[in-house]
């Protein structure tokens, strides 16, 4: 049964697909109004260098990783830096990816309640949404691929019915197009965290790759682009439909964008409610995928020998947490606090790591040498 | 005699005690338990007989035949008591007795005369003596198909399979001799299956003429055909047909040690074989294809599938098999490809259709009529108000009507479904919207949603997603869209948790790493293009077109 054992790895490009299709969530409906803050009309801008910015993040850690193969990060961490540090640094990769969850939760939820159904209990939006991405990740990495390439025709739906505001369109409202505000695009670009949260999962998902031709880092990289065009261009049609200053003041901008759409004509109404629909497929995708990562990592590190048994224990802290962040200090407090431990993460342990690897193999080279 | 009872008329239990009806009554249960007990010795004495002859037969066998022909006649009976279907006649084989034995209604007695009974009772002088079995066997039958046998087990089989058991006095083999011929559906067309263009021929219920059917399409060597005795008591005859060097390496392996491993009473219908074939018992989804096309199943042995043949049932199974395979008709084959991939589409669309229209329709109205255009929202909101019921029950209710109706389309006989058909379509349709239960929206809606069942070339499959109509319909009751697109999800997820034979059940649909086999899935490549068997079921030969000059 040959055929069986392929359906565990996955191919190069398939790995580019599936850790870039996780970064696009309805996070970003929100998110946009706190990066809007400090780049304005320039969030276009600002999302591009955010692109290079976390791909430069992920490049660290697929040469991490590199470093290790057929290993994850739970794995070969207590050997570079110890029991101990290991243990702490592997927490807090669980909980860059568990609060991604938790945000992606939030965010579905709130915009499904608002939009959707105003008098439904938040709690129940959660526990209906959590249960069906508990269903995915307690299946073998094999299914989920499937799931996760089935379900990522959401994105071009998506992409067509956000494209819609075009129809609004102001090309003044870029305007000036050189910017002068440096200093608001590059805070901006920190707080793109949102925007590109989940390729963090790279650090287990690298061994169930299977190595060919083409290197992970071009997969992946184009993968980030693609996304990353997605953001800019979506920057430039929000901005210049509904302008900076709007984008500010409300909370869910592109919605917002949307409602003002209207096709005459045609038999599609409400369409801030079909983007919705294919909003929810795509963040279910970065949710079940950082869920599965979660269990696999945890399964890895503690040398289990089933993923399965770990998606159940994080499901009550999830589901409470989601459910505590139900209004908006507390969603922007818990925001701030998931972008600084996503960046931590990214950009102080990662490199810190990699540094330990490359003058841990120098010396090793050396003592070869001798 | 005494002498005051001489002339007098008196009653007989007077005259004689012995004779009144208390004791004829007592002596005639007296009688029928001395025969309970002696019927009671007889069972108890038959036991013994049995175990002794079955101490002295060999391992598995229930007793040994012996060079008596009396004997074995005895033996033979006894195994056989109360079948009076079996049949014996005696006759003589130059000196020796013979006794031949058969089930009537499963043997040709007209080839029987003629290929025993006219060969042995005319060729041999009556002081003559026979020689040994297999001369008989070479020399004096000549039917097409003798096989000496000596295991009674074998002897017995044979014999309820439709061959003839020769009996020779003075030998303790036997001459199983093939003289099958039972009353049989004929070759017709395929009721469930029919296309327009194509072969109309479809399998009956004979194992035999079922094979013939797909040898009659291939002429190559590698396809096998392997038969095995499935059903302690039923022996059923099920074969396993496959292409040797293009299935997939292990497949036939595993299929064969399943069905070997079936232990089961008996088999009846294909299904019973079935359900031991896959593993997930509870899953809606068919995971074999049953087909009673000959057409399909060759097509799908070249493939690199397997395909199973049960005797006494029309249909065949094949596997291991994909969600494209239930989607796809032999019609697509006989249109023109860009036709077929545009009806395949619709397909697709159809199955969506059947699962989630009914749904769309409750939540849309429930909970986001805004997403209607204004005209058309507010007519349905006219309608509605007609209707005393909340949409779920609405649709229920119509669901229901609609599933009554199948049900007894599919049990009447095809006069009467038509008539059922238009009192249930017409008659009952209009009235329940007359009177209000329902609106006529509704009504469109789940007709759409039953139609499109319908244009499923898969019977079962059409049947799951039936199944999967009504979950639907409470998730968009309860979280309207938001529901509704998370049960898709999760219906997305099983049927991609879905496996048969280790491959995915949603095939390569969007499988990127299976893109060579896009070709023939979703859209119909021209024949042309098709030049590689699917990867999917791994075959060990991939080409198709352009291999061998």
């Amino acid at each position: 049964m040959e055929n069986l054992e392929r359906k565990g790895k996955m191919s190069p490009w398939q790995l580019g697909i599936i850790s870039t299709s996780g970064l696009l969530t309805a996070r970003l409906l929100s998110a946009t109004t706190n990066v809007v803050i400090y780049s304005e009309q320039f969030l276009w801008l600002s999302s591009a260098l955010a692109g290079v910015f976390f791909y430069s993040a992920a490049y660290l850690m697929i040469r991490l990783a590199e470093q290790f193969p057929e290993e994850t990060i739970g794995e070969y961490i207590p050997r570079l830096v110890g029991k101990k540090f290991g243990t702490i640094i592997f927490l807090v990769f669980i909980t860059v990816l568990l609060v991604n969850i938790i945000n992606c939760t939030i965010a579905l939820t709130t915009l499904s309640s608002i939009f959707l159904f105003d008098r439904t209990p938040h709690e129940f939006l959660v526990i209906v949404l959590l249960l069906a991405v508990v269903y995915c990740a307690m299946q073998n990495w094999g299914t989920i691929l499937r799931v996760i390439q089935i379900l990522i025709f959401a994105l071009p739906m998506l992409y067509i019915f956000y494209s819609l505001i075009w129809l609004n369109f102001e090309p003044l409202n870029l305007l000036p197009l050189w910017p002068d505000n440096f200093i608001g695009i590059l805070q901006g670009v920190a707080y793109h965290t949102d925007y590109y949260a989940g390729y963090e999962s790279l650090l287990v998902l690298l061994p169930l790759a299977n190595r060919g031709e083409i290197s992970f880092a071009r997969t992946v990289g184009w993968g980030f682009l693609v996304i990353t065009l997605i953001y800019v261009f979506g920057g430039i049609v929000l901005i210049g439909s509904i302008t900076a200053k709007t984008v500010e003041l409300i909370h869910e901008p592109v919605i917002y964008g949307m409602k003002s759409v209207e096709l005459p004509g045609t038999f599609i109404e409400r369409l801030e409610n079909y983007m919705i629909i294919f909003f929810i497929p795509v963040t279910y995708i970065s949710m079940a995928l950082s869920y599965f990562v979660v269990a696999e990592g945890c399964r890895k590190y503690l040398k289990y020998n089933d993923h399965r048994i770990f998606i159940p224990v994080f499901l009550p802290l999830i589901f409470l947490v989601s459910s505590f962040v139900d209004t908006p200090q507390r969603q922007a407090v818990f925001q701030h606090f998931s972008m600084f431990i996503a960046l931590f993460f990214s950009f102080v342990i990662i490199p810190i790591l990699l540094f330990l690897v490359w003058r841990k193999k120098g010396s090793d080279q050396q003592c070869e040498v001798e | 005699m005494d002498k005051s009872l001489r002339f007098r008329l008196n009653k007989l239990s007077t005259v004689q005690p012995s004779s009144s009806i208390t004791t004829t009554l007592q002596k005639l249960a007296e009688l029928e338990k001395q025969v309970q007990k002696s019927k009671e010795v007889e069972s108890a004495i038959n036991v013994v007989v049995k175990d002794l002859r079955k101490a002295t037969a060999p391992e598995g066998q229930p007793f040994i035949f012996t060079n008596n022909i009396e004997m074995n006649e005895q033996l033979v009976r006894g195994a056989l008591a109360y079948c009076d279907d079996v049949k014996y006649r005696s006759f003589r084989v130059g000196k020796a007795k013979a006794l031949l034995v058969y089930v009537s209604g499963l043997t040709d007695t007209s080839k029987l005369e003629r290929t025993v009974l006219e060969c042995l009772t005319g060729r041999l002088e009556n002081s003559k003596p026979v020689g040994d079995i297999n001369e008989i066997a070479n020399l004096l039958l000549t039917a097409a198909n003798v096989t000496v046998v000596i295991k009674p087990t074998e002897a017995i089989t044979d014999l309820l399979k439709g061959h003839s058991l020769l009996l020779i006095d003075g030998i303790s083999e036997m001459l199983s001799i093939d003289a099958v011929k039972y009353e049989k559906r004929q070759i017709s067309k395929a009721e469930n299956e029919d296309v327009a263009k194509g072969p109309h021929d479809s399998f009956n219920e004979t194992l035999s003429d079922n094979i013939a059917l797909v040898r009659r399409r291939t002429k190559d060597p590698s396809l096998k055909v392997e038969i095995f005795e499935i059903g302690s008591r039923t022996q059923t005859s099920v074969a396993l047909l496959y292409v040797d060097d293009i299935v997939k390496v292990g497949l036939v392996d595993e299929v064969r040690n399943q069905l070997l491993a079936i232990c089961i009473d008996k088999v009846i219908l294909s299904a019973n074989i079935e359900e031991f074939l896959i593993d997930r018992i509870w899953n809606p989804f068919p995971q074999v294809l049953a087909t009673e096309r000959p057409d399909k199943i060759v097509a799908g042995l070249y493939e690199g599938r397997i395909s199973i043949f049960v005797d006494n049932s029309p249909t065949a199974m094949m596997l291991p098999i994909t969600l494209q395979d239930l989607m796809q008709s032999v019609d697509d084959y006989t249109q023109r490809p860009a036709v077929a991939s545009l009806i395949r589409c619709m397909r697709y669309l159809s199955a969506l259709i059947a699962v989630f229209l009914p749904a769309l329709y409750v939540c849309i109205v429930s909970y986001h009529p805004g997403m209607l255009p204004s005209g058309l929202a507010f007519s349905i909101a006219e309608l509605r108000a007609r209707t005393p019921f909340p949409a779920l029950l609405e649709a229920f209710l119509m669901e229901g009507l609609l599933e009554i109706f199948q049900e007894a389309i599919v049990r009447l006989p095809q006069k009467l479904a038509a008539a059922a058909g238009v009192v249930g379509g017409l008659v009952i349709g209009t009235t329940v919207v007359e009177a209000a239960l329902v609106n006529a929206l509704l009504v469109v809606v789940i007709a759409l949603a039953g139609l499109s069942v319908f244009s499923m070339p898969s019977y079962t499959f059409g049947m799951a997603l039936r199944f999967f109509r009504i979950p639907a319909l409470i998730a968009a009751s309860v979280l309207g869209l938001y529901g509704v697109v998370i049960t898709s999800i999760v219906m997305i997820v099983f049927l991609c948790s879905l496996r048969t034979y280790s491959e995915s059940y949603l095939g390569d649909l969007f499988d990127i790493t299976l893109i060579e086999d896009w070709k023939d899935g979703l859209m119909r490549f021209p024949a042309k293009f098709l030049t590689s068997r699917p990867k999917r079921l791994g075959p060990k030969d991939r080409t198709r077109i352009g291999g061998e000059e």
